[in-house]
């Protein structure tokens, strides 16, 4: 433990303050039901458009009269929700195949692979936008296509991971001692890389739900009266002559948390390889490369 | 010799990987259940002549090989189709609402590679001082601020203290088109910024810290020679290959920005097209996006070995 404390410390400013962040976001989307103080779909007609701070609806109300802020408790809800549900569908899926596809490198690695370049080339917005408009709009097909969207990179990341690792001696020792292939690649080789992948994972929370929320603004996600944070800034955004904060607050909720994500996936990365804070070697550079496209796509 | 043999099999790639998802496009559309006849009707009278004149003036009674290969052949000889809704030929379409998209993309790419190249290098010059920290932070930050969030805040700001600025009709002349990319194309360019110029410094501390700078120094070459002209040439040349996939990849995330500020181009096209079932427009224009995208990155590929000779064409 003294060799880690010298690396680095996982409680920096950094991790905590966007730590907490998230944790209050997490705790809203769990509590939800309990801790609105309105049903977010209640319409109220006598109460349109209510400013911000006034009696009884802190943030006001929209055209229907229905709470912002209750609203924007539900919406964490389906936002967070189906941000882990994506992160969720790529791990499930695209972590096995990654595997699978680097530690038998032969001919269905390479077929494998050939596909999945052709996925990549399409641009991973454009290839959810193909799926809905294959499997309909809707909330589920949403979380579905963003997730397939996402798989290749992820797959990509295992594969390139596992290459190195299964020429670890533990591996050789592990078929000598007579172990099937999938005990060694998911009992002893996956506890090993998993953690390198962890802070991989906790930025595409982020990416996911950004790219939830596009489609839901574009009106191809969630679909009313549901909303999550893209609807909300979509209604805002056809209201906010009437009431700015209808607009200013889904924004300020979307950016504060995407942005703690980001820098709590950075305080991981940190934490997990120090070595990331020296220079770069070639290696890390290329592997950075690879982040920096996937981040790119995800960001849009 | 090596040269010829790479382009030649990356042309058959790019030829290749458009056939198959032009494959998948086509056959995968009609997965959906919305049949296109109601889709072409749409609010008209649904009768059994119009329908039958439908039928025949789209090949709706064909099996569908046959009509993906009538697509085919038609994309072929340059007739993209008819769409669904309009009734319009799509090429039409695409060449009216092109240039929006092309001078975003060109524009954002543009500034962002400079902006960002700058702000790299003064970064990495001024490593481990408090500049550095601020612009890293500052990288950061932008980089996770999703751009529609930033564009949103960006009308917000505009429409309440930008009075001339005007978010609807088109363009007439060039200056009006400028004015009217111009906001957006700043906004995508942001996102470059903190992407590229997180590249640029890393790059250029590498190379501040090659070798090769002790000798310029013992040399006695001056500041501004060793950082421009040693380090800077070497260290220019991954941010320009990110830069080029990124420009590559910015022809499909104008979809989104030319949604939110009501530009007329092909990616508030293909949004409309997909909310209205209209698969024609839907399949052109996945597979122009999809062409120029491989096409950008073929280029940025053979850019790269024209521009660092130690890149071997294999």
């Amino acid at each position: 433990m003294a060799k880690r404390s010298k690396v680095g410390k996982f409680f920096t400013p950094k991790t905590v303050i966007s730590g907490i962040v998230i944790l209050i976001a997490i705790a809203a989307a769990i509590g939800a039901n309990v801790i609105v103080p309105y049903d977010p779909n209640e319409v109220d007609p006598r109460s349109c458009f209510l400013p911000a701070f006034s009696k009884g609806h802190i943030l006001g109300t929209d055209k229907l009269g229905r709470d912002l802020l209750s609203r924007l408790i539900m919406g964490a809800k389906s936002s967070m929700l189906n941000a882990f549900l994506i992160v969720a569908f790529e791990v499930v899926i695209g972590v096995p195949i990654g595997l699978i596809c680097g530690y038998y490198d032969g001919k269905i690695d390479a077929v494998i692979m050939r596909i999945w370049d052709v996925v990549c080339s399409i641009p991973s917005l454009l290839l959810s936008f193909i799926l809905i408009a294959i499997f309909g709009r809707g909330n589920f097909t949403g979380v579905m296509s963003i997730g397939i969207a996402f798989i290749p990179l992820t797959a990509k990341m295992a594969r390139s991971l596992i290459i190195t690792e299964k020429k670890a001696v533990y591996v050789e020792a592990c078929k000598s001692m007579g172990y099937s292939d999938m005990k060694i690649i998911f009992f002893h080789i996956l506890p090993n890389v998993i953690t390198t992948m962890i802070a991989q994972f906790t930025m595409d929370i982020g990416a996911a739900i950004v790219a939830m929320a596009t489609l839901s603004y574009l009106g191809l996600g969630i679909q009313p009266p549901d909303a999550d944070w893209g609807t909300l800034l979509e209604n805002g955004m056809q209201n906010f002559y009437n009431n700015y904060v209808l607009l200013a607050a889904p924004a300020i909720v979307i950016m504060l948390v995407t942005v703690a994500v980001n820098i709590f996936s950075d305080g991981i990365q940190e934490y997990i390889d120090p070595s990331q804070r020296k220079l770069p070697t070639f290696k890390q550079y290329e592997k950075r490369l690879i982040h920096i496209q996937r981040r790119q796509k995800a960001a849009i | 010799m090596a040269y010829v043999k790479y382009i030649m099999k990356k042309l058959i790639q790019i030829v290749v990987i458009t056939f198959l998802v032009s494959l998948l496009v086509f056959f995968s559309l009609r997965l959906n259940p919305t049949s296109p006849l109601t889709v072409i009707i749409g609010n008209k009278q649904s009768t059994p002549e119009l329908q039958q004149q439908y039928t025949e003036q789209f090949n709706l009674d064909e099996p569908l090989l046959k009509q993906y290969i009538i697509w085919l052949k038609g994309i072929l000889h340059g007739d993209l189709g008819i769409d669904y809704v309009q009734k319009q030929p799509i090429l039409n379409q695409i060449i009216d609402r092109i240039p929006i998209t092309i001078g975003l993309v060109l524009f954002s790419t543009i500034l962002g590679t400079v902006i960002a190249i700058l702000i790299g290098v003064l970064a990495a010059m001024k490593r481990g001082t408090w500049m550095d920290s601020a612009l890293s932070t500052l990288m950061l930050v932008l980089s996770s601020i999703p751009t529609f969030v930033l564009s949103i805040l960006a009308i917000l700001f505009l429409s309440k203290y930008v009075p001339g600025y005007s978010f609807i009709g088109t363009y007439s002349n060039t200056a009006e088109f400028i004015s009217r990319i111009s906001v957006p194309g700043i906004i995508m360019a942001v996102g470059l910024v903190a992407t590229l110029g997180r590249v640029t410094r890393s790059s250029m501390i590498s190379q501040l810290q090659a070798p090769y700078m002790i000798t310029a120094k013992a040399k006695g070459l001056g500041k501004f020679n060793k950082t421009f002209k040693h380090a800077f040439h070497n260290a220019v040349i991954p941010v320009l290959t990110v830069a080029g996939y990124m420009f590559a990849g910015a022809i499909g995330s104008t979809v989104l920005i030319e949604q939110i500020f009501s530009l007329p181009g092909i990616g508030g096209m293909l949004v409309t097209g997909i909310q209205q079932n209209n698969y024609p427009i839907v399949q052109v224009l996945v597979l122009v996006m999809l062409v120029s995208y491989l096409i950008m990155s073929f280029v940025v590929d053979i850019l790269y070995a024209v521009v660092d000779p130690r890149v071997e064409m294999k």
